[in-house]
């Protein structure tokens, strides 16, 4: 066993371990704010959040799989910790990177769903009542809608 | 009439090309809410309470539950009809954004007035 196998172990267990640390947070904590997107659709919530933490995993381990080579070899234990050192740095980065791309989708799909659940935003000018008569009629002043 | 689907009536001058044109338009828009565009002429076979000189004067929108809006008003109830315009209903209810809609939709009005056969 030299020093660079050393190095690879090192580096395939610590990605692997923040991975699923990672995965296992957003799937944990995506789970309620999904309900609350989905209207309360328990089901279609848990799948998308399935469905979204499949994906994470996928590129993640993809990429920790073809960021595995060391371009110079490992010569002691010092270039070992270093090469992990390293190549753990840029997992983590992917990691952050991916966790603000799902923040984003997450808020996106919420935004998308205040916009399609938001009430008529402004009072009628006037209102025709179930006798068919004409009452209130005419501009009032438009009130301010919350917002959006 | 609470708890009946919401339903737009949009009231625009038949006479005019460009708003039978918007009103085509409109129809072709995927909604959140059923709009129909009948020609203001129509209004009183209809069973519009509103006149068709009121309707003429004013774009003017009733809705299932009563509710009229007019102006400025109407078009913005009916781009909250809208899936695509939604979003921007929402802006121009803002009073902030109130001035942009005047002008938007009262330059649109003046359009529609200047291709009225």
């Amino acid at each position: 066993m030299n020093p660079t196998i050393y190095a690879y172990a090192t580096y395939v267990f610590l990605s692997v371990a923040l991975t699923a640390w990672v995965g296992r947070t957003l799937h944990s904590n995506g789970r309620a704010f999904l309900i609350d997107v989905f209207a309360d659709r328990e089901d279609l919530a848990d799948s998308v959040n399935h469905l979204l933490v499949v994906g994470f995993y996928l590129i993640n381990f993809g990429y920790i799989a073809l960021a595995l080579k060391l371009a110079d070899r490992a010569q002691d234990a010092t270039t070992a910790f270093e090469a992990v050192s390293y190549k753990v740095g840029l997992v983590l980065v992917v990691l952050g990177l991916m966790h603000f791309f799902n923040l984003y989708v997450f808020s996106r799909i919420r935004a998308h769903k205040r916009v399609a659940d938001a009430p008529r935003p402004l009072p009628p000018d006037a209102v025709v009542r179930p006798d068919g008569v004409l009452a209130a009629v005419e501009v009032r002043t438009p009130p301010a809608p919350p917002e959006a | 009439m609470a708890g009946d689907p919401l339903e737009l009536t949009v009231w625009f001058d038949g006479d005019c090309g460009f708003c039978a044109r918007v009103a085509k338009w409109l129809d072709g828009q995927p909604k959140y809410v059923p709009v129909r565009c009948v020609p203001a002429q129509d209004a009183a076979g209809a069973g519009c309470p509103l006149g068709t000189q009121a309707l003429l004067d004013k774009v003017t929108v009733t809705a299932s539950d009563g509710a009229v809006y007019r102006g400025t008003n109407a078009w913005i109830t009916v781009l909250w009809a809208l899936r695509a315009y939604r979003r921007w209903s929402l802006r121009f209810a803002q009073p902030r954004w109130r001035p942009m809609a005047e002008a938007l939709f009262g330059a649109i009005a003046g359009v529609a007035k200047m291709t009225k056969k």
